[in-house]
């Protein structure tokens, strides 16, 4: 999986210059030779290959083939989380589309391109035969010979990288964003939509590209989000309060805690899912790529408890003015734990 | 503790060099043999090997010529010379139109002759077949009904 998308990336990188300096001579080519060649049949036919070129060239494939590189490597989670919350925006709000449905209009282009190549090619190839213009001739068959080559070769990478992506934004995930030494996990729920898988497939002379919808499960979609807090809770690490401060204060908050847990044993799932919400507090500006579904559930809860986050939030501002780095949660478990212990 | 989040770099495209001005052809052609072979394999399959022009797609590719139209309208004028009535308007036309060249003129002239018999000029007497050459080197003059050269002796 990473070596394939590597390759993929090497290539599409090194191809996509090429195919932007024939793109240039052959607009100069039919530039040059216009005025004497414009009625025939084989310019017209060239002409339709220009005005493809020019399409994709407005496509502006270097663009969406960095997003979609961006979303696999992971390298730069911010704009990961972008990129990938900006998938879940309704196809065709407005008037701008996701770089998903750029990509898939690209390689519906790139599919379509290769037909008037093939026949410009042909028509090209009656001159040989008469062997009338030769330099012209000679040129244009070399220029269509590395277009079609490079289209295609082009194609099958941008399916695989739409595939790529489209597995990735399906699975839910959890995405670490590290800003001015504060670590913050944001978690990203996919929306139960039709996703779209693309095939090529070889027939006699080119490849012809193949599109299939999806659904997702919603049972699968229940469960994902069931097992997402078990994963959550054993993912992060937290220390507890007792290894920073030794204040008078957290005696109290011992005795409240204890007889909370001795009341409900399921509470304790509600502290850590409280404890989100003021992660969330502290970075205002992610809150909006997540779930509304999840906030309405923190919002729900913080209000029905309205003591606790008070303390996490004094606790939290103790915390950076001793250690900045250290992370920015405190779990109960570990509390309860150590209780146990003395 | 809310920070400013950093700006987004924006992909910039860097802008494509310009095509080249000169393009050694034979280099050109080499560097892409590969492609180029199977592309002739492709259309090979594709027109069975036939690479005739179709006659509906053919042009006429001498509209822009000029010079053929002319000629043929010279060609025309030259057919006007054979009768007398003919003449007579030939040279009326001659004389309101641009003048010829002498020598296209003479030229013309010589062609009028007819294959056997006399040609008879305006005031209807008889003229050899060689009396443009003979007129342009002696006096002419009219005796017995023809247009005779005048010799000194």
């Amino acid at each position: 999986m990473g070596t394939e998308f590597e390759t993929i990336e090497a290539r599409i990188t090194s191809m996509l210059p090429q195919l932007q300096s024939e793109c240039g001579i052959l607009q100069r080519m039919v530039y040059k030779n216009k005025n004497q060649h414009r009625r025939s049949s084989y310019f017209q036919r060239l002409l339709k290959v220009r005005r493809d070129l020019r399409l994709l060239q407005s496509a502006n494939m270097e663009e969406l083939v960095s997003s979609c590189l961006l979303v696999i490597k992971g390298d730069r989670p911010k704009q990961k989380l972008h990129l990938l919350g900006s998938l879940k925006r309704r196809k065709c709000d407005g008037d701008k589309h996701n770089f998903m449905e750029r990509l898939l209009g690209a390689a519906r282009l790139l599919a379509e391109m290769v037909e008037p190549i093939l026949k410009a090619a042909s028509e090209v190839s009656v001159l040989f035969a008469q062997s009338f213009f030769m330099g012209f001739s000679v040129t244009i068959m070399a220029l269509l010979a590395r277009l079609r080559v490079l289209v295609q070769q082009i194609l099958l990478d941008v399916v695989s990288l739409f595939n790529m992506v489209s597995s990735l934004s399906i699975s839910k995930q959890s995405i670490k964003i590290t800003h001015n030494g504060i670590e913050v996990f944001r978690d990203f729920y996919p929306v139960s939509d039709d996703f779209v898988t693309l095939e090529c497939v070889w027939k006699s002379d080119k490849f012809i590209l193949l599109e299939r919808k999806h659904k997702t499960n919603d049972e699968s979609h229940v469960e994902d989000s069931g097992g997402n807090v078990s994963v959550q809770t054993s993912d992060v690490n937290y220390n507890s309060i007792e290894s920073f401060l030794g204040d008078d204060q957290l005696f109290h908050e011992r005795v409240e805690a204890d007889v909370v847990a001795k009341e409900d044993p399921n509470h304790i799932d509600d502290m850590n899912t409280d404890l989100l919400t003021g992660s969330s507090q502290i970075d205002d500006k992610e809150t909006r790529y997540s779930d509304q579904d999840t906030t309405k559930a923190f919002i729900n809860e913080s209000s029905q408890e309205a003591g606790l986050p008070a303390s996490s939030r004094s606790s939290t501002n103790d915390k950076l003015q001793s250690c900045p780095k250290k992370v920015a949660f405190v779990s109960i478990k570990n509390l309860t734990l150590m209780r146990h212990k003395s | 503790m809310v920070t400013a989040g950093t700006k987004k770099p924006q992909v910039s495209v860097p802008t494509p060099p310009p095509p080249p001005w000169k393009i050694n052809l034979q280099k050109y052609a080499e560097s892409r043999a590969l492609e180029l072979h199977s592309l002739q394999s492709i259309i090979e399959n594709r027109v069975n090997s036939d690479y005739r022009s179709q006659k509906n797609k053919r042009r006429r590719t001498t509209v822009f010529d000029n010079q053929i139209a002319r000629k043929g309208c010279r060609r025309k004028r030259q057919k006007l010379g054979i009768i007398d009535k003919a003449l007579a308007k030939s040279g009326l036309e001659e004389n309101h139109q641009k003048k010829l060249p002498r020598c296209v003129h003479r030229r013309y002239e010589l062609k009028k002759n007819p294959e056997n018999g006399f040609c008879t000029s305006g005031d209807v007497t008889k003229r050899l077949r060689t009396h443009v050459w003979h007129a342009k080197w002696f006096a002419m003059t009219k005796l017995w009904g023809y247009h005779l050269p005048l010799c000194l002796q």
